[in-house]
C-alpha cells in the first residue's frame, strides 16, 4: 500500500535538483554534496578519485537511508583550492580514465581475433580516437594543480 | 598471459612491496586488504600528477576468454572502486527490453493472471536496446518505446491417442505454453525498421504454463525498456563478477618429496613438479605454473613444513572478470554499454555541479549588488 514506485531509485522528478551543495559552517574549505538517485556506483568512485588529490584532506561518501535513493559525499580540502573545484577534477579525471579504459577495450577487442564484432560495433572502433581527443581536454580543469600542502588519506564513511 | 610468479620475498622493500600491491591470505584471516594508492602514503609522491600519464603506465586490459555471451577479461591497474562500479554498472544498469505490461483477454489455465504476467517478464526478449526510447509512466505507448507481442493458445485432446496412452504428449494438443508461442507484432513502422533484425525471445523453449483439454490463453505482452535496477528482468548479465588473480609467492625452493606435497595442496595444473639436474643429481622442485585457476583454498597452510616457505596473495589492482549475458546484448556489448553508461553519468553529475556554482555566484553578485545599494543610502 505504501511501498515506494519502483521508479523512484533512478527517477528524478522534472524540475528538481540532482545535487545540493552544504559549504560546512565551522570547517573551512569543507563542504558536503548531496547527490540526488545515486548510489554507491557513484559515491565510492567520487570518493575514492577526491583521495587521489593532494589537496583533498578529507573525502567521504555515505548513504544514509537504504530507502532514500541519495549519496552524500564530504570533502575537505586545502587552503589551495575549493571543495567543488575539487570534485569537478574528481569527475573529468575519472572521464579521462574511463575514456582510457574504453579505448583500450576496444583496442583489446580488436586484437582477439576470435570473435566476432557486429557492424554498428565496428563503426565504434573507428569513432574511438575522436572520442579519445574530446576526453584529453577536460572543460574544467582547476588552475593550481601543485603537489603540497597537508593533504593526507580520508576515512570512508561514517563522519 | 604467462609470467613467472614465484619469486623470493626476502627484503624488507620486497616485503613492503608485497603489503602495497598485494592481498594476503592468511591462515585464519585476510590481511593488507585496503589500496594504499594514495598521496603521501608510505613513499607515494605523485610528483607530476598528470592523470593520463599515470593511467597509460598502469592500465592493461586483456581479454582471455570470448564466445558471443561470455567473456573473461582481465582489467590491471585500476582502484576497486571502479571495477565494482563497473560490475554494479553491468548489472543493474544497462538497459534491455522486457515484458512490462499483460493485457490477458482470456485465461483458463491453472495459472493465475498475475504469476502469469510475471512469468513472461522474465524471459529475455532479443531486441536491440539502443533502437528504442525509454517509456515515461505518462507517455502513450508508441512504435519508439514498445514492442508488442500476443500469445494465443488452446489444449485440445489429440484425437490420434489410443485407449491406453497415459503420456501427455500422445494424449493432448498444445498442453504446454513454450515462449516460442509469443510471436511479434509489428506496430507503425518497425516491420520497416527490423525487417534486418530479429525481434523475439532468446529461447524458444522456456515453459510458461501447462493447460488441459478446454484450457486457453489469449493476451497481448508490451515490451518497454528498463534496467535492471528498477527490475532484475530487465538485467543483462546473467553473471557479472570479479576476482582478484591469485598469485603463490614461494619464499624458498620446494624440492623432492615436499614438491609432490606441495603440489597437491592446490588445484591441478597450479603448481608442477619439475626435475633439474644438481650436481649431477636430478632433484624434483616445485614450480608454480598457472596461478590463475588457483581457487586459494589456503590447503598449503594447514602444513607445518610449508608455512615459512610460501605465502598466498592476491593481486591487488589485477581484476579478472566474468561477463555471462542472458543472450539479448554480446558479452562485450554489455561491458562496452557499462563504461559508456559510466562515463556519462560523470559528465551528467558534471553539468550538475557546473548549475549548481553559476547558481552560486549569481547569488554571490545580486548579494554584491544589494550591499552596495544599501551604501548608497
Amino acid at each position: 500500500m505504501n511501498a515506494p514506485d519502483r521508479f523512484d531509485v533512478f527517477y528524478l522528478p522534472p524540475g528538481s535538483q540532482k545535487m545540493k551543495i552544504t559549504p560546512d559552517t565551522k570547517v573551512q574549505n569543507a563542504a558536503t554534496f548531496e547527490i540526488f538517485r545515486e548510489d554507491h556506483t557513484m559515491g565510492n568512485v567520487i570518493r575514492h578519485k577526491l583521495l587521489q588529490e593532494p589537496q583533498v584532506i578529507f573525502a567521504g561518501y555515505k548513504i544514509p537511508h537504504p530507502l532514500e535513493h541519495n549519496v552524500i559525499i564530504r570533502v575537505q580540502t586545502t587552503n589551495e583550492t575549493k571543495p567543488e573545484a575539487m570534485v569537478a577534477k574528481a569527475l573529468n579525471d575519472l572521464i579521462t580514465e574511463v575514456g582510457y579504459l574504453r579505448a583500450k577495450f576496444m583496442e583489446d577487442l580488436g586484437r582477439a581475433r576470435a570473435l566476432v564484432i557486429p557492424r554498428e560495433q565496428k563503426s565504434m572502433i573507428e569513432q574511438e580516437p575522436q572520442i579519445m581527443q574530446g576526453i584529453q581536454q577536460p572543460t574544467r580543469e582547476p588552475t593550481n594543480t601543485s603537489v603540497g600542502g597537508a593533504g593526507g588519506v580520508g576515512v570512508d564513511m561514517d563522519f | 598471459m604467462k609470467k613467472s610468479t614465484s619469486k623470493k620475498a626476502s627484503t624488507i622493500q620486497d616485503r613492503l612491496e608485497v603489503l602495497q600491491t598485494r592481498v594476503v591470505v592468511e591462515r585464519d584471516s585476510v590481511s593488507s586488504i585496503s589500496s594504499s594508492d594514495f598521496p603521501f602514503h608510505t613513499n607515494n609522491q605523485y610528483p607530476n600528477h598528470d592523470v593520463l600519464e599515470r593511467l597509460r603506465k598502469k592500465i592493461k586490459i586483456a581479454i582471455e576468454k570470448k564466445s558471443q555471451y561470455d567473456m573473461e577479461f582481465d582489467i590491471i591497474g585500476i582502484d576497486a572502486s571502479i571495477a565494482n562500479a563497473l560490475r554494479r554498472i553491468m548489472i543493474a544498469e544497462v538497459p534491455t527490453m522486457a515484458i512490462e505490461k499483460v493485457f490477458i483477454y482470456d485465461n483458463t489455465s491453472i495459472i493465475q493472471d498475475e504469476v502469469l504476467a510475471h512469468r513472461l517478464g522474465l524471459i529475455p526478449i532479443k531486441a536491440d536496446p539502443d533502437q528504442f526510447d525509454f517509456k515515461q509512466s505518462t507517455e502513450h505507448p508508441t512504435d519508439q518505446n514498445t514492442i508488442v507481442f500476443k500469445l494465443k493458445q488452446e489444449c485440445k485432446r489429440n484425437p490420434k491417442a489410443t485407449a491406453n496412452d497415459t503420456d501427455p504428449k500422445q494424449l493432448y494438443i498444445n498442453h504446454n505454453v513454450y515462449s516460442a508461442a509469443l510471436t511479434w507484432e509489428p506496430k507503425g513502422d518497425q516491420a520497416e525498421r527490423f525487417k534486418n533484425c530479429f525481434i523475439g525471445p532468446v529461447h524458444d523453449d522456456i515453459l510458461i504454463a501447462q493447460m488441459r483439454p478446454g484450457q486457453k490463453i489469449e493476451l497481448e505482452a508490451h515490451c518497454e525498456k528498463g534496467c535492471g535496477k528498477e527490475h532484475a528482468k530487465w538485467s543483462p548479465a546473467a553473471t557479472a563478477s570479479y576476482r582478484l588473480m591469485p598469485e603463490i609467492i614461494l619464499k624458498e625452493e620446494i624440492t623432492g618429496d615436499l614438491a609432490d606435497k606441495f603440489a597437491s595442496c592446490f588445484a591441478p595444473g597450479v603448481v608442477e613438479v619439475e626435475k633439474t639436474n644438481v650436481d649431477g643429481e636430478s632433484i624434483k622442485v616445485a614450480k608454480v605454473v598457472n596461478p590463475r585457476i588457483d581457487t586459494v583454498s589456503r590447503e598449503v597452510l594447514r602444513h607445518k613444513e610449508f608455512e615459512d616457505k610460501v605465502q598466498l596473495t592476491r593481486i591487488r589492482d589485477h581484476f579478472i572478470f566474468r561477463v555471462e549475458s542472458t543472450g539479448i546484448l554480446d558479452s562485450e556489448k554489455i561491458v562496452f554499454d557499462s563504461l559508456q553508461i559510466l562515463s556519462s553519468k560523470c559528465t551528467m553529475l558534471l553539468k550538475a555541479l557546473d548549475l549548481k556554482l553559476k547558481e552560486k555566484e549569481e547569488v554571490d553578485t545580486s548579494q554584491k549588488n544589494d550591499n552596495a545599494m544599501d551604501l548608497d543610502v
